[in-house]
């Protein structure tokens, strides 16, 4: 098999179960799971052998396969795969991370009602996340972009019998609407700056020589990039959830917690920083674009992890955690390193899927999220513990874990870059040790606030935590930062100052949770009291569900019933009905020809020819 | 590349081979109907593969008289589908033939057999003699249930009609020749590239055009279309939308590409005001309709009227598009004859209202409806969205800005009266006992087998793309 064809492979696998899994009957309902996890170790495995020469550390030979798609004459689009470095790395970090939370779900979902609906709606993600990673082109791309905002949708819905759930999928699909509207718009003007009428393309091979041309061919061109780049970024805004469109992933925890691990940590909520570094070359072009970019996530990484303090359910606190550490990874590629941003994307989906799960094996026993009905979880559940630690002291950044490598290599990056962002990064470590220490220390550590007796899960979840708690130790030591720039790590060195700074700010900010936390009730109400106002605006997210709320009452509402009213009024009664009573009675005059009567038949045949002639006549006369 | 005479000929010999064997099984075994039917539908099934094998070929045979090349192919493809499914439509159809459904048949497979040569032929007595050879096949079926005063008007005024338009056909064929000297395709070209034709030329050329246009039901010659349609029995119907149509449009296109040429006679804007005549006509007489086999009369006159458009342009992606279109066509056209034979023999009434809840009755069978309906009314990502907007893409390019935005409000109109049929099937309970229908192996599969084309063919078009692209090449 080409490697090719193995990409349409890995592209198939997850749609073939996707299909076949509502046809397997109820009764033999974990052969639905199954097969979705057959489909998805397949598409690992075809994967891994894509990216083989990576793994012997050979360089690797970037290809592109397409079929013709749309052919309509100047609009000729393809449907292809385009398999370089940087689709790799992703595919491994989706199918690798996938699998294991597929496997994961076997039996986290085990009693669940929605077995199957679970199950194929995990493959159609499968299948969308895949297509976005091996997308050739943009509209392919953008196809495959709102593929993963429907199954994330169903998803975070999987319970809807539940208000919240059903609410929190309504507000992710439409939040994302607003980001990807943007989205649209940027393609579309990319699509216009292309070239020629007859020869554009949305490939992206061939967008980074065209847009570069275009950007040359006229000094006043560049606003027009800058433009069309920022409403692309607009659609990783939705996506990653980035500020101001990052209210829906706090409620997207309503669905299962493995969906949680895969779509809204590990993979979908990383596809935006994946389109940031598929589209970096054209973002390069514009350093106005950029440095918003980099400004966006920095402030959503300092603004997310603030309101990460406050959070009392053990997955909220990790989605502020997602947020703040997506804000890293979109900073990154903002202050022009997208090698690194990637880096960073992938050591956080081993930690961040991992710390998901362990949540998830918490709740599993316990049916408990909120962190103060929990404490020492560690004696009674010492494995998942284990893990959980690894991954938390990844996400913080401490040495040798994996987050430590990635994380230093942004800081050092802001630090010679963009001062104030540096400040602003570092001092988003101290706030991620303190709230992950406070998670730890509330939660794992005292003394246990849960009656009843608690069991560790079996090994179809503590496989994939160990799976990935190994990972999350040793990713900084298996090169995934020289799969993008083989030349980047030895180009500038980090700074031993920078590395020193974030751990001290790491265990400073540890410290500070250890001491305050286990301090007695007094003083943590005094502290509290002291502090409420802040306390009230963190706790209300700064207002930003209020704010919203009032732009939809009063500005959205208004506009829609003024549509509601324009459509009601003049589209209908002026225009349809009036057009389907214009066609009614030329029907109704048209059947007057119509008599039945053959007489009449010959006599209109006969008429139609001498007008024929008639007409032709004149059309001939007239050359 | 030139062919011996029995390769280039291998898909008719094959029909004539096959029209033989089920003669003889008729006359002298006792084989059940039902199988003899089974028999002929596996038989032209098979005949695909002597298509494909021809497909790259080609070559004259029979002194010049018969041609194989692309178009001629994929028009024969065309014929051959349509021929096929109105078999498995007729499978349907069989309690109503009593013992004649092999006469049945045979005159279907005749008709096939007459549309193959046409689709090769090179000289207009030869376009004559097999448009009717094909046409006479197609009296009769009409005309084919005795005790049904419907069948026979239906059978009566076509005839009538029929023989009228030969008559005028014929004639102008002889003005033809009398100012031409010939009746070859190539011959007749000459004459008519040459600044200075004689009137009579002029005359003979308008009489064959309004003859062709009484075959594809086009403005001003469309009147017998739906009493024609609505009285035949279900699968004649069914073949005369398709497969007759694609006949007439085969005529017409030879005759305006390959006879008089695409520059020559300003014929192009005659044909774009005859499009948009019969695109109105088509559409709004379909609006007030309600029994199922005058609606799709109608909604084929309307199609006939897209056909057109495509033709007008005079191009070679113009002829593309409506060669697409006649495939798209062609393919939801059946697939819903299928269903409405099918659903009138359960319902017992081939009235619209009939159709109420038949979604509660079989899901399968009305979602098969649905879909195409929506690829005749031309919804992306169905075909015939593609063939839709192959022909207006054609017609702007022309300079018919004019018919392109007639051609888009018909696909409004003509989707007001697709869609009460589908508010028929889904938003009404059913009439009577919403008891289920069942299906038979063959119809689920051949539903299955359009569905999938439809919607296939509307997400990948290219393979259909090329192939019309390649018969259209021929022309030009």
């Amino acid at each position: 098999m080409t490697a090719a064809a193995s990409a349409w492979w890995i592209l198939f696998f997850p749609l073939a179960a996707f299909l076949l899994i509502p046809l397997i009957p109820e009764k033999k309902r974990t052969l639905g799971g199954w097969l979705a996890c057959a489909g998805m170790f397949c598409a690992f495995a075809l994967t891994v052998k894509i990216a083989w020469p990576i793994f012997e550390g050979q360089p690797f030979h970037s290809f592109h396969a397409s079929i013709e798609w749309i052919l309509i004459p100047n609009l000729q689009l393809e449907f292809g795969v385009l398999i370089d470095s940087l689709s790799v790395l992703m595919l491994l970090v989706v199918t690798g991370v996938g699998s294991a939370i597929f496997y994961y779900s076997l039996e986290y979902m085990a009693q669940d009602e929605g077995y199957r609906r679970y199950f194929a709606g995990l493959s159609l993600f499968a299948f969308s996340m895949i297509g976005i990673v091996i997308s050739a082109n943009l509209l392919q791309l953008f196809i495959f972009w709102e593929l993963v905002g429907l199954s994330s949708y169903l998803l975070i819905g999987h319970w809807y019998q539940k208000n919240e759930a059903a609410d929190a999928g309504k507000k992710a699909f439409l939040t994302n609407r607003v980001g990807d509207f943007g989205f649209l718009i940027g393609i579309l003007l990319l699509w216009t700056f292309s070239g020629a009428e007859a020869a554009r393309s949305l490939n992206f091979l061939n967008l980074n020589v065209t847009i570069p041309a275009f950007a040359q061919a006229s000094a006043s061109h560049g606003i027009w990039i800058t433009l069309a780049m920022l409403l692309v970024f607009s659609g990783v805004l939705g996506k990653s959830a980035q500020f101001p469109l990052h209210v829906w992933l706090p409620d997207a925890m309503e669905g299962p917690t493995p969906v949680s691990a895969l779509i809204h940590a590990a993979t979908m909520v990383a596809a935006g920083v994946y389109l940031l570094a598929r589209t970096f070359p054209l973002f390069s072009l514009s350093p106005a674009a950029l440095e918003i970019v980099a400004y966006l996530g920095g402030f959503t990484a300092i603004f997310a992890a603030t309101q990460a303090i406050v959070q009392n359910d053990i997955k909220r606190i990790l989605a502020y955690s997602t947020l703040s550490q997506l804000g890293y990874m979109v900073m990154a590629i903002g202050l022009g390193s997208a090698a690194i941003g990637m880096y960073h994307l992938t050591t956080h989906a081993f930690f961040k899927a991992l710390l998901f799960l362990g949540a998830g094996s918490v709740i599993h026993a316990t049916h408990e999220q909120d962190i103060w009905n929990m404490g020492g979880l560690a004696k009674k559940m010492p494995v998942t513990s284990v893990t959980f630690f690894i991954a938390s002291f990844a996400l913080v950044g401490f040495w040798p874990a994996s987050g430590f490598f990635s994380k230093d290599e942004i800081l050092s990056l802001a630090f010679l870059e963009n001062k104030f962002l540096f400040w602003v990064a570092a001092f988003t470590v101290f706030l991620t040790a303190l709230y992950m220490s406070r998670l730890i220390v509330v939660a794992f550590l005292g003394t246990s606030k849960i009656r009843k007796k608690l069991h560790e899960p079996t090994q179809k979840m503590l496989l994939p935590l160990a799976a990935l708690a190994v990972l999350s130790l040793i990713g900084g030591f298996l090169g995934i930062q020289n799969i993008l720039s083989p030349a980047s790590h030895s180009s500038h060195e980090t700074p031993v100052f920078v590395v020193a700074l974030a751990t001290a700010f790491g265990i400073l900010g540890v410290l500070a949770a250890w001491f305050f936390y286990r301090s007695s009730r007094k003083i943590q109400n005094r502290f509290q009291t002291a502090f409420a106002p802040i306390r009230e605006i963190l706790v209300r997210k700064y207002y930003m569900d209020d704010l919203y709320d009032l732009l939809l009452r009063y500005i959205q509402q208004p506009f829609a019933q003024f549509l509601s009213w324009f459509e009601r009024k003049v589209i209908v009664e002026g225009l349809v009905n009036h057009t389907a009573a214009f066609a009614a009675f030329s029907g109704f005059c048209l059947r007057k020809l119509q008599t039945g009567r053959i007489q009449t038949y010959l006599s209109v045949f006969f008429f139609g020819v001498v007008i024929l002639v008639y007409c032709f006549t004149i059309a001939n006369l007239h050359p | 590349m030139t062919s011996s005479f029995w390769i280039l000929l291998a898909p008719e010999t094959g029909l004539i081979a096959l029209i033989l064997l089920v003669l003889g099984l008729d006359l002298f075994t006792k084989l059940d109907q039902a199988k003899l039917i089974l028999f002929s539908i596996l038989g032209l099934f098979l005949l695909f593969g002597t298509l494909v094998f021809v497909w790259p070929l080609r070559g004259n045979a029979l002194n010049g008289l018969f041609q194989v090349h692309a178009l001629a192919t994929f028009l024969k493809f065309i014929f051959l589908g349509a021929g096929l499914l109105t078999l498995v439509i007729t499978k349907e159809f069989t309690k109503n033939l009593g013992n004649r459904a092999s006469n049945f048949i045979l005159l279907i497979l005749l008709s096939v057999l007459g549309a193959f040569f046409l689709a090769s032929t090179n000289d207009l007595i030869s376009l004559f003699i097999t448009i009717e050879w094909m046409t006479l096949s197609l009296y009769i079926l009409t005309a084919f249930l005795r005790t049904d005063a419907y069948s026979l008007e239906a059978g009566t005024k076509y005839l009538v009609m029929g023989a009228f338009s030969s008559a005028v056909f014929l004639y102008g064929i002889s003005f033809i020749y009398g100012t031409a000297g010939s009746i070859r395709f190539e011959a007749i070209r000459e004459v008519a590239s040459s600044a200075h034709q004689s009137p009579l030329f002029l005359f003979g050329f308008l009489l064959i055009l309004s003859g062709i246009g009484f075959k594809i039901a086009a403005f001003p010659f469309q009147l017998w279309a739906p009493d024609v349609y609505q009285g035949a029995p279900t699968p004649v119907t069914a073949f005369l939308s398709v497969a007759s149509k694609t006949a007439g449009f085969t005529a017409l296109v030879k005759v305006l590409f390959a006879v008089i040429g695409p520059d020559a006679l300003n014929w192009s804007a005659v044909i774009a005001v005859i499009s948009g005549a019969t695109l109105l006509y088509g559409n709004l007489g379909a609006l007030a309709q309600t029994n199922m086999k005058r609606l799709f009369a109608y909604s084929s006159i309307g199609h006939a009227g897209y056909l057109l458009m495509g033709i007008a342009a005079g191009t070679s992606f113009g002829l593309q598009g409506t060669l697409f279109y006649l495939a798209a066509y062609a393919i939801s056209n059946l697939t819903a004859f299928l269903v409405i034979v099918i659903a009138n023999e359960h319902l017992g009434s081939g009235e619209i209202i009939a159709y109420r809840g038949l979604a509660k009755k079989s899901p399968f069978l009305a979602g098969s409806f649905f879909i195409a309906l929506l690829s005749l009314g031309g919804i992306p990502p169905l075909v015939g969205f593609f063939g839709k907007f192959l022909v207006l893409q054609a017609a702007v390019w022309k300079g018919y800005l004019w018919l392109a935005l007639l051609g888009a409000a018909n696909v409004i109109v003509s989707l007001y009266y697709y869609l009460s049929v589908i508010k028929e099937m889904y938003f009404k309970p059913p009439v009577q006992n919403a008891e289920q229908i069942q299906l038979g192996i063959l119809p689920q599969f051949s539903l299955g087998f359009l569905v999938a084309s439809m919607v296939g063919l509307g997400i990948f078009q290219a393979p259909l793309f090329y192939f019309a692209h390649a018969a259209a090449q021929t022309l030009f």
